[in-house]
């Protein structure tokens, strides 16, 4: 019985260290494009890279400057374009996932306070096995996709 | 022997000029086929469509009509303000391309145009603030409703309004595509995405040369 009892105990002194950054899972090239002031909506990109040999899934993103944040993946199916809401994103082990501009991207909505080229952003990232990996994503001008791909923000 | 020789050397005459001709035939086919219809990816000819009459309000709230259409060569975006991807990459593209003809002081026949298909967001004053954040001299039109389906129609596009949350937000489906629209007002040219700004300057400038070509 004691047995058991000090296990929950050493248990839950590890549980929450296990909240902060996790080697395994790396993200780089975060951004945000720049809107103008009026639109309340944004879109966020960035990298994930999974190390591990196990799949991460990404279940969930927030910032204390936005309302809430969704998945959103553009689809252009026949030349219409549209939006689709992914619950989570599975990045398979030894993988990278991008979420880049016109595909895969961060729907960052209702920002409390304007963003201007230049801002910082922190942004939480909440994954399965209690990771949780806390970004900073720098908001920029919109531009196409080539041109973002040549730029490489680590992770600060 | 002498007549058969002449026979002879009459028909080897007969069939040079009969295989020169017939050459002659096809290559200047071959060259007149190539004059009306050059290769360019997206090009519509021959016989575009000509646009119909329509009308909108433009971003200073003003009327906006086929006639607006006249005399310049207009590339068309559908899409809606409350888009953060699709749109702001295009438009991020077309201002690209607009400065790039305006370095080579050869943007003066040429209009952007956005028409929003959200006219229930997108007043007249939201365009404005969106199409200047990415050019001032973009052309931002919306208006009711049934002008919005006319200008949808007029390229035989359609747009799908999603349903709202809780905070009253909502999608829209809508084209990718950028339309070329020549200065009589035909509709000659669709560019499918993704979209670069130097592919749809090369396209753009190929076509409007085929075109004055083609029209001498
Ligand atoms: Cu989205």
């Amino acid at each position: 019985m004691r047995y058991v009892a000090s296990f929950f105990i050493l248990m839950s002194l590890f549980a929450p260290a296990a909240v902060f950054a996790d080697p395994a899972i790396g993200v780089t090239s975060a951004w945000i494009s720049e809107a103008p002031p009026m639109l309340k909506v944004h879109a966020g990109y960035l990298v994930i890279e999974n190390h591990a040999d196990d799949d991460v899934i990404l279940l969930s993103a927030s910032s204390n400057a936005y309302e809430r944040i969704e998945f959103h993946f553009s689809d252009i199916i026949d030349g219409m374009a549209s939006m689709k809401i992914q619950e989570s994103i599975t990045i398979p082990a030894g993988t990278r996932f991008e979420f880049s501009p016109g595909g895969y991207h961060l729907m960052l909505i209702n920002n409390h306070n304007p963003l201007r080229a230049g801002d910082h952003v922190s942004v939480s990232l909440e994954f399965n096995r209690k990771i949780t990996i806390d970004i900073n994503m720098t908001v920029r001008k919109p531009g196409n996709y080539q041109q973002q791909q040549q730029h490489h923000h680590h992770k600060h | 022997m002498i007549k058969n020789r002449l026979l002879l050397s009459s028909l080897f005459v007969v069939i040079c000029v009969i295989l020169g001709l017939s050459v002659g035939i096809l290559t200047s086919n071959y060259y007149r086929s190539e004059e009306t219809t050059p290769a360019i990816d997206g090009f519509l000819w021959p016989a575009p469509k000509v646009i119909p009459p329509f009308s909108a309000v433009n971003q200073d709230g003003a009327r906006f009509t086929h006639e607006d259409m006249e005399g310049k060569w207009s590339l068309l975006f559908y899409g809606y303000t409350h888009c953060p991807d699709i749109c702001p990459v295009t438009l991020a593209v077309l201002q690209k391309f607009y400065e790039k003809l305006e370095s080579e002081a050869n943007a003066s026949n040429v209009q952007v145009i956005f028409i929003s298909v959200d006219p229930g967001r997108d007043t007249p004053e939201k365009t404005a603030e969106y199409t200047r954040y990415f050019h001032k001299d973009f052309i931002g039109l919306t208006g009711s409703k049934s002008q919005v389906d006319q200008m949808t129609r007029m390229i035989g596009i359609a747009y799908f309004l999603g349903e709202k949350d809780a905070s009253g937000n909502y999608l829209v489906d809508h084209s990718a595509s950028i339309f070329l629209v020549s200065p009589e007002r035909e509709w000659i040219g669709i560019f499918s995405a993704p979209h670069q700004p130097t592919d749809l300057l090369q396209r753009f400038q190929a076509i409007r040369s085929a075109v004055t070509k083609l029209k001498q």
